[in-house]
């Protein structure tokens, strides 16, 4: 988040432990690829590594 | 970066069918999973580039332990190692290239932020080429590598299919969610509509 420095109302700073919107779209991003995506992937009849088990 | 991450890995599985999935999209974006607590602790940061105001590559990322080359190398084998007794030394070697192609992909979006070593010890120069500086190559790039992911992945997975007798179906899903997810999740980052 880019807010107003207190003591310096011209100049930006970043308040670092903010959220940021890039931060929710790459929350959103890991849960829909690791679990969806990967989800739907795990019901393909792919090789399995070595014979084990996933 | 976010979208081209994911489509990288969908590409990796095509070629690399033994490991699954999942693991290669935890892999592809390990580092900055483990940016994500420190971040919040405040040990790594960003600031908007000079003269921008945050958004879309626009901003400078002192990640100097998780994105420096050598902290990189050293989280990328972790979490290959982590992997090679479940799924042999193979699939463990393939998971932590892939968790090191994320360093790769980001050296050529990236400012020069990345450190050579963890915390910026030495100060040797930063590394990054900058296409962030030209957002709209930026965003063509990550688009073209999450189109070819979700297309090379699509191939490998019907071909399995049709040679499982199986029906082609969950394919064609599996294939069409990295599509319209890694292109959604690009939209959302250049846009910036969440925040």
């Amino acid at each position: 988040m880019v807010v107003l420095d207190d003591d310096k109302r011209n100049h930006l700073v970043v308040n670092s432990t903010a959220w940021r919107p890039s931060e929710m779209q790459f929350i959103l991003g890991v849960i829909f690829f690791v679990l969806v995506v990967g989800l739907v992937d795990a019901g393909l009849p792919w090789p399995v590594p070595n014979g084990r088990s996933r | 970066m976010i979208a081209g991450h994911f489509g990288f890995a969908a590409a990796v599985k095509a070629a690399e069918q033994e490991t699954p999935l999942w693991a290669l999209m935890l892999a592809t974006v390990w580092l900055d999973i483990v940016f994500v607590p420190l971040f919040l602790m405040g040990i790594e940061t960003l600031e908007p580039a000079a003269g921008l105001a945050g958004g879309y590559g626009a901003s400078i990322i002192h990640a100097d332990y998780t994105h420096s080359l050598v902290g990189a190398v050293a989280l990328s084998a972790a979490f290959g190692a982590a992997f090679v007794f479940q799924w042999g030394l193979r699939s463990g070697v393939v998971l932590g290239l892939v968790s090191f192609s994320h360093w790769a992909l980001d050296l050529i979006v990236h400012r020069a932020d990345m450190p050579l070593l963890p915390g910026d010890v030495g100060h040797f120069p930063r590394l990054g080429f900058g296409l962030w500086q030209v957002p709209q190559a930026s965003i063509v790039i990550e688009a073209l590598l999450v189109v070819a992911g979700a297309w090379l992945y699509g191939r490998a997975a019907r071909s399995v299919s049709k040679a499982a007798g199986r029906r082609m179906t969950r394919a064609d899903v599996a294939s069409v969610l990295i599509l319209i997810g890694g292109l959604g999740v690009l939209v959302l980052d250049v846009s910036g509509i969440l925040g």
